[in-house]
Formats: C-alpha cells, sequence, structure tokens
C-alpha cells in the first residue's frame, strides 16, 4: 500500500511543483494519475520512488516512510529510462546485477522475460535498433525483472502510435492479472486513465493538487473499453479537468 | 489474426537485424581494407615518383627503404620495444589517473575543485618542463615517462571531464531508481556514457605520445627509436634513418588499430 500524505514540492530554483497532495493506493490496486502538462505528475512519482525527497509531506510504503530507492518499487521514466550503451539483454539484467543477484539466476529470468515479451532475436540489439513499443516493451521487463510489488509508470505509452499503444494497454493488463502488482500509472490520456485506473487522481494546473478521486471498479480490463461506464467515466473525467464536450 | 501480424512483424524485424548484421560489418570492414590498400598504394606511388625526381640520397625509393628496413630489424628490434614500452607505461600511467579523476569530476563538488587545476596547468606547455622533469627524475626512463604521461594525462583528463560532465542526470537516476550504489553509477552509467569520447582522445593522444617520445629520446640516451634516427642522421645512413622513421609510424599505427579495435568491441551502440 502506498501513502501519500500532504505532499508538497518547491525546487530549488523556487519553482512549487506539488502542493499538499494527498491519496492512497491500495494494494494490487492500479491507479492512474492524470493532470495537465507541467503539474507535478513526474515530481510525484520521483517522490514516490524515493529518488527525491519532498519539501513537506511523507510518502508510506507499507506503513514505513521512504526516504530512498525500496527493492520492491520499480520505477519506469518518461521515455523508458533505458541505457543506449547497454542492449537489450543488458538493460534487463542490470536491475538484478545491482542487486546482487547470481548470474545463473539473472540469465534464467532474463531468458523467459525476453521470452514474454517477444523479443526473441534482439537480446544484442541496442535500444536505437528499436522500435518505440520494443523500447517500451524491453523498460516493462527491466522493471518486472525485480518481481515488484509496486511499479510506477511515467507515461508509459505516450510516445507509441494508437495501435501499439492499446497492445501495450493489453499487455500491462495481462501483466497485472498475473501478478497482482500495485500499478501507479501517470498519463496525460484520458481514455488510458479511464481503461486501465481502478482509483483515477485528477491533479490541478501546476503546482499540482489533488483535483478529485474517481472510483472506477470496473477499469483494468480489456473488454472495458466497449463497455457504456468507460464512456460515462472518459466524460466525467473531461468534465472535471474542464474540457468541453 | 493480430497475433499472426504481430508475428510476421517480428519475424520480418529478425530478419532484417540479421542480415544488417552480416552485412554490415563484413560489408564494411571490406570496405574499409579497400581503401587501406588503395591509399597505401597511392602513398608508395607518391613516395617513388618523388624519390626518382629528385634523386637526392635524402629521399631513397620506397623499394630501397623496404630491403633496408628488413635488414636493419636486428638492430632496430631492441630499440622498438624500448620506444614501445615507454610509450605504453606512460599512456596506461596517464589513464590510470586521469580517467577516475575525469569521471568523478561528474559531481558538483569535485568538479569545483579539480576544474580551476585543470584550467590553470593545461594551457601550460608541458614539453618545455623537460629540464626541470630531467633535474627531479635523472636522466633515464623516468624522466621520459614523467613527461609523456603528464601531457597525455592533461589531453585524457579534460575530455573525460567534460564527457563525465554531459551525461545527463536522466540516466543517473533511472539507474538509481533499481537501487544503485555510488560505485554502480560509475560502471554502469558514467564510464560507459564516457567511453567513447575517451577512446577519440586516446587516438589523438597517440600522436602527441609518440611526438614526445622522439623529443625524450633526442638526447642522453642511448635507446629507443627517437635516439636510433638522430643517430642515423648524424652519421648521414640514411637508409637506415628511414628504418627508423617507419618503426616509429608502425608503433603508432598499431596503438591506433588497437584503439579502434576497443571502439569495435565497446562502443557499437554509438
Ligand atoms: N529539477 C527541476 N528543477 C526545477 N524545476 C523543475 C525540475 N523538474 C521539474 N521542474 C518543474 O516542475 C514542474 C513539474 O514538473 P514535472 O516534470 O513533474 O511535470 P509533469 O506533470 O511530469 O509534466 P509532463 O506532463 O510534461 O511530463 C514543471 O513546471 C517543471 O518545469
Ligand atoms: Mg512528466
Amino acid at each position: 500500500m502506498i501513502e501519500a500524505r500532504k505532499i508538497s514540492m518547491m525546487y530549488p530554483n523556487g519553482t512549487e511543483a506539488l502542493k499538499e497532495v494527498s491519496f492512497s493506493v491500495e494494494k494490487g490496486e492500479i491507479c492512474s494519475v492524470i493532470g495537465p502538462s507541467g503539474c507535478g505528475k513526474s515530481t510525484l512519482l520521483f517522490i514516490f520512488s524515493g529518488l527525491l525527497k519532498p519539501t513537506e509531506g511523507k510518502v508510506f510504503v507499507n506503513g514505513k516512510p521512504v526516504n530512498s530507492p525500496r527493492k520492491d518499487v520499480s520505477l519506469i521514466l518518461q521515455d523508458y529510462g533505458l541505457f543506449p550503451w547497454k542492449n537489450v539483454r543488458d538493460n534487463i539484467a542490470v536491475g538484478m546485477k545491482i542487486q546482487g543477484f547470481a548470474e545463473n539466476e539473472i540469465e534464467k529470468a532474463v531468458n523467459s522475460l525476453i521470452k514474454k515479451i517477444g523479443l526473441i532475436g534482439f537480446e544484442r540489439s541496442y535500444p536505437k535498433q528499436l522500435s518505440g513499443g520494443m523500447r517500451q516493451r524491453v523498460a516493462f521487463a527491466r522493471a518486472l525483472a525485480l518481481k515488484p510489488s509496486i511499479m510506477l509508470m511515467d507515461e508509459p505509452f505516450s510516445s507509441l502510435d494508437a495501435l501499439s499503444r492499446e497492445r501495450m494497454q493489453d499487455f500491462l493488463i495481462q501483466i497485472w492479472k498475473e501478478t497482482s502488482t500495485t500499478i501507479v500509472l501517470v498519463t496525460h490520456n484520458i481514455e488510458e486513465a479511464v481503461l486501465l485506473g481502478k482509483k483515477i487522481v485528477v491533479l490541478t494546473e501546476r503546482p499540482g493538487t489533488v483535483k478529485e478521486i474517481v472510483e472506477n471498479e470496473g477499469a483494468a480490463r480489456i473488454e472495458y473499453r466497449y463497455e457504456e461506464e468507460y464512456f460515462e467515466r472518459c466524460r466525467e473525467i473531461r468534465r472535471l479537468i474542464g474540457l468541453k464536450e | 489474426m493480430a497475433k499472426n501480424r504481430r508475428l510476421n512483424e517480428l519475424g520480418r524485424l529478425n530478419k532484417l537485424n540479421r542480415l544488417n548484421r552480416l552485412n554490415g560489418i563484413n560489408g564494411l570492414t571490406r570496405m574499409r581494407i579497400r581503401g587501406y590498400v588503395f591509399s597505401i598504394l597511392v602513398l608508395l606511388t607518391l613516395w617513388a615518383v618523388g624519390a626518382n625526381l629528385s634523386s637526392s640520397p635524402a629521399l631513397p625509393s620506397p623499394f630501397i627503404v623496404v630491403v633496408s628496413f628488413v635488414s636493419d630489424l636486428p638492430v632496430l628490434f631492441p630499440h622498438i620495444l624500448v620506444s614501445a614500452y615507454r610509450v605504453v607505461y606512460s599512456i596506461l600511467l596517464a589513464l590510470s589517473f586521469a580517467i577516475p579523476i575525469g569521471l568523478i569530476s561528474y559531481k558538483e563538488k569535485i568538479d569545483s575543485i579539480v576544474s580551476p587545476f585543470v584550467y590553470l596547468l593545461y594551457p601550460i606547455p608541458h614539453i618545455v618542463l623537460l629540464p626541470i622533469i630531467i633535474l627531479l627524475f635523472g636522466i633515464g626512463d623516468a624522466s621520459k615517462i614523467f613527461l609523456i604521461s603528464m601531457i597525455v594525462f592533461f589531453q585524457i583528463l579534460v575530455t573525460a571531464r567534460d564527457a563525465a560532465r554531459n551525461v545527463s542526470d536522466y540516466y543517473i537516476l533511472s539507474l538509481k531508481s533499481l537501487g544503485a550504489s555510488e560505485f554502480d553509477v560509475y560502471r554502469h552509467v558514467i564510464f560507459p556514457a564516457t567511453l567513447p569520447k575517451i577512446l577519440t582522445a586516446m587516438r589523438i593522444s597517440i600522436g602527441t605520445a609518440i611526438a614526445v617520445l622522439f623529443f625524450a629520446e633526442s638526447f642522453a640516451t642511448s635507446s629507443g627509436l627517437g635516439y636510433f634516427i638522430l643517430d642515423s642522421w648524424s652519421r648521414a645512413d640514411y637508409n637506415s634513418l628511414y628504418s627508423g622513421i617507419i618503426s616509429m609510424a608502425l608503433l603508432g599505427f598499431s596503438f591506433y588499430l588497437f584503439v579502434e579495435f576497443l571502439e569495435k568491441r565497446f562502443c557499437g551502440w554509438v
């Protein structure tokens, strides 16, 4: 479980990115965070992951305050965070290597992940030789390799074309069903937030504050896309963000 | 249906990838070798024509030079070894200080200490320090190695430092989110990210190192290619003079090839 208690963030240069943000994410839940560009979504994930200290407030994971990156939390950065100098295999393995897993264990895990993400034959390719969707899947595999109990994702699908985007959303739902990982997913795409998030946190313009928390029980099913409730939720979020219909 | 299409797409990409790898590397190497052969032929021809036209003993024809190079080899060999030892030792010494210091300068705090030293000391023409170095280290190998490594040290340090300062925080955060220690950051991010620049600097340094070697071997010694060249010159033995020059060129060339090998092996991602 993740709990944000009155998080405020002011960068050293005086930019106020977040203001008194509070919400919680239940264990095994997918939570979408949606908000306009520059409202502090990435900042929020950095704080959740322990890479950044909020100027005020605290984040708790399973009741413990977060001060530095935790082993059971994986972060997928905006634009994937892959290393251009590592091939697919090494990019996936790097987290396990750092955390001191045995070589043969890494080998086994990486092989099965490469199979899972459908990149057999690309083990030795570098990120720049891959398509956007393939890179995205490598970033997924790198995060999954650590068997995290929490995954934080920063606009994971935003640079994909519509088709790859839907495929990856389905892929994410499938992974979530298999692993029941707690997921916080940042996006500025309304349909994506509604399709995936059982809870949708709507943020205001910068400095980001919680405008509304929308419960969305039907989410995280592939069929949800075609249901009336889904369209209704999309309209609701659109209204909340202040877009005209 | 959709799955099938995806498999097809993957299969196609797979094949492309493999083709690229096969054709790419072999095709490139073949083209490169052809380029080298061509340029060597052109240079030899120009040389032969020049020698013919000038018909001066100071510009013997390439055939004479090759013959005398081979016959000089037994005498030359010890000098080549001594020179190679001095350059390799110097470069390794320089790298072992310049790379770590350059890399840790990615931290603002350390850079604020390192940078002023670099900016004060780098622009000095270090070669003029030779008299002082000889006074301090004597006329043996130590002073030669110190001089060469000092010059190479600054060249590599400046490059490594600039490259490390330019590594994006994005990659460092990306690694730290995986629970990386400070050492992991050097190992997985700073070092590999800066390696291409460091190797480029090394290529340039090889030329400098050999030029400085020649200078350092030009007096108070009776070993090394610099000595051999100057000695042949003073004896007006032009064939040996050329053998010495060719040995020095080959020395530089072989280091150059080695760096190129390192680039191929470790910087394929660029
Ligand atoms: N390191 C930093 N120093 C100063 N200001 C920063 C820093 N990082 C981000 N900001 C500012 O904080 C605000 C929030 O940034 P953040 O990246 O969290 O927004 P975001 O919601 O993720 O935006 P986007 O949708 O464009 O990704 C922005 O105004 C940004 O300019
Ligand atoms: Mg962002």
